[in-house]
């Protein structure tokens, strides 16, 4: 309970925590950003990165020789079948492109029809005004 | 005697504050993320592109939503109240995300060249096709950004006009050469390459100890000193805790092939900003990026600090640039409490006046 202005003994001791640990914040921060530190944990992550690959060679092998498939025989499995879902994804990817094409020839012949004999050049005066709305809305945004 | 009074009731209130603090931090793998409904609209590997439900779409150009490869997007959309999708599908965007997922030994090779040209470029794609439009809004955060404007900066098909009408980009480290990670990996000294070959792909959990490790009094003592304080003060802070240190926890794997690409590109050679990167060949220009462009930075921000974020303004042509500073740090700017009320409208008000035809 403050008395005559003062802080109550909690209040001061209070100040006195936020205090140190608002100086151990900076300390730390400014610890963690020296060159020393950076190559502390340089070495350290170089270290544990080569104790992990160290240790799964070894789990490997001894899985390996029990017949039984390790974590690289997984990992060699995935990425086949990665590699097939790429492939895949193009493939697929062709099609639409060709569907998407194969449609807006057919609307193309269609217009046509409508619209003979001048109907290529109105074909082609759609797809430029088309492109020109795309160019008007960018500048008009911009 | 009131002084003794209290003491006597923090005492008698300590077990069930100490029940309860216990019981938020070991229950933190519980909380929900995510506030909105959503459907796959496509994927490839792990990746996959998500389109949220909504009735009320009134844009006419969609918005995807790009997020780091070391945090999950779910910041994005963390819980009902706090989410900058459910923010902007009432505000009547068409919105998508585009999720990393979680990569393993077998992504090993994936490289920031696969991210940018294949996987970003083919959601891109998938956006467009979706929602039957021929332009979008790109919105990057982070290493997010990063791709988005590497995107931007790869030579175009002459042919064809670019798929990308705004790009806004969130606390984006551009020269990070100056920042404390680069003092960390910035030595010649420290073998990237044999790092990545031995990890394959680097630990989520390692990245998560290297982000912490930039503030270690803030993020090991304080965020659980203030916790405790929360609950000791009777103020249940269990819903806003929760998601939010489930999302910091939750740290994908680093592929390794694109992690030391990102080291040298970003934190060694300066490459990004010195127009020297190149991504399958071809050169990242930063020059060629003239969308509309919003760039957001953050005033606190240690992970992409500010000076590391504002060289993009000389590297740009766009004509129509929008810069929003504010007070922030890096992922609380967009996220924190406040952000409902200061950013999130102007990232609306930004996108909805460039999003008609």
């Amino acid at each position: 309970m403050p008395s005559n202005g003062q802080p109550s003994a909690e209040e001061q001791l209070r100040a006195l925590y936020e205090n140190a640990e608002s100086t151990a914040t900076r300390a730390f921060e400014q610890a963690v950003s020296t060159p020393s530190f950076g190559a502390l944990l340089a070495r350290s992550a170089e270290n544990v990165a080569a104790l992990s690959r160290i240790g799964g060679d070894v789990a490997d092998l001894v899985l390996r020789n029990l017949r039984v498939a390790g974590r690289s025989d997984i990992t060699r499995l995935a990425r086949q079948l990665h590699r097939t879902e790429d492939k895949l994804e193009r493939v697929l990817q062709e099609i639409e492109q060709l569907r998407d094409e194969l449609s807006a020839a057919q609307a193309t012949a269609s217009n046509d029809g409508d619209s003979a004999p001048n109907g290529r050049t109105a074909a082609r005066g759609s797809r430029a005004r088309s492109t020109g709305t795309r160019s008007t809305g960018r500048s008009r945004t911009t | 005697m009131s002084a003794l009074a209290d003491t006597v009731t923090r005492l008698a209130r300590l077990p069930a504050n100490a029940l309860e603090y216990a019981n938020t931090i070991l229950t933190t793998d519980d909380a929900v993320l995510g506030a909105s409904e959503r459907e796959a609209v496509w994927t490839h590997r792990g990746v996959t592109l998500w389109r949220y439900n909504s009735t009320e779409r009134t844009h006419d150009i969609p918005l995807l939503l790009v997020f780091a490869l070391i945090n999950r997007p779910a910041i994005f959309d963390l819980r009902p109240g706090s989410s900058l999708v459910e923010y902007l599908l009432g505000e009547g965007f068409d919105v998508f995300l585009l999720d990393w997922g979680y990569p393993e030994e077998e992504d090993a090779e994936m490289g920031l060249d696969e991210y940018v040209c294949d996987e970003l470029h083919w959601a891109i794609r998938e956006t467009l096709r979706a929602s039957g439009a021929e332009e979008l809004s790109l919105m990057g955060w982070c290493i997010g950004a990063t791709l988005c404007a590497m995107y931007c900066g790869l030579p175009r098909d002459p042919g064809k006009p670019h798929p990308v009408r705004n790009l806004a980009l969130l606390t984006m480290p551009v020269e990070a050469r100056g920042s404390t990670y680069a003092r960390w990996v910035g030595d010649p000294a420290f073998d990237v390459d044999t790092v990545a070959e031995n990890w394959r792909v680097i630990p989520g959990s390692a990245v998560d100890t290297a982000n912490k490790l930039l503030k270690p009094v803030t993020n090991y003592w304080t965020t659980y000193r203030r916790l405790w304080e929360g609950i000791e003060q009777g103020k249940s802070r269990r819903e806003a805790y929760q998601p939010m240190a489930k999302w910091v926890a939750d740290n994908p794997n680093f592929p390794g092939r694109a992690w030391a690409q990102w080291i040298k590109m970003m934190y060694r050679d300066g490459d990004l900003v010195g127009g020297r990167a190149r991504l399958r060949g071809e050169r990242i220009d930063l020059g060629r990026i003239d969308q509309n462009l919003l760039i957001v930075t953050a005033g606190a921000d240690h992970i992409a600090p500010r000076p590391g974020t504002m060289p993009i303004f000389e590297l740009v042509s766009s004509e129509d640039v929008t810069h929003v500073d504010r007070p922030g740090g890096h992922i609380g700017l967009v996220a924190g409490s406040a952000a409902r009320k200061e950013i999130w409208p102007e990232l609306a008000e930004w996108f909805g006046e460039r999003s008609g035809r």
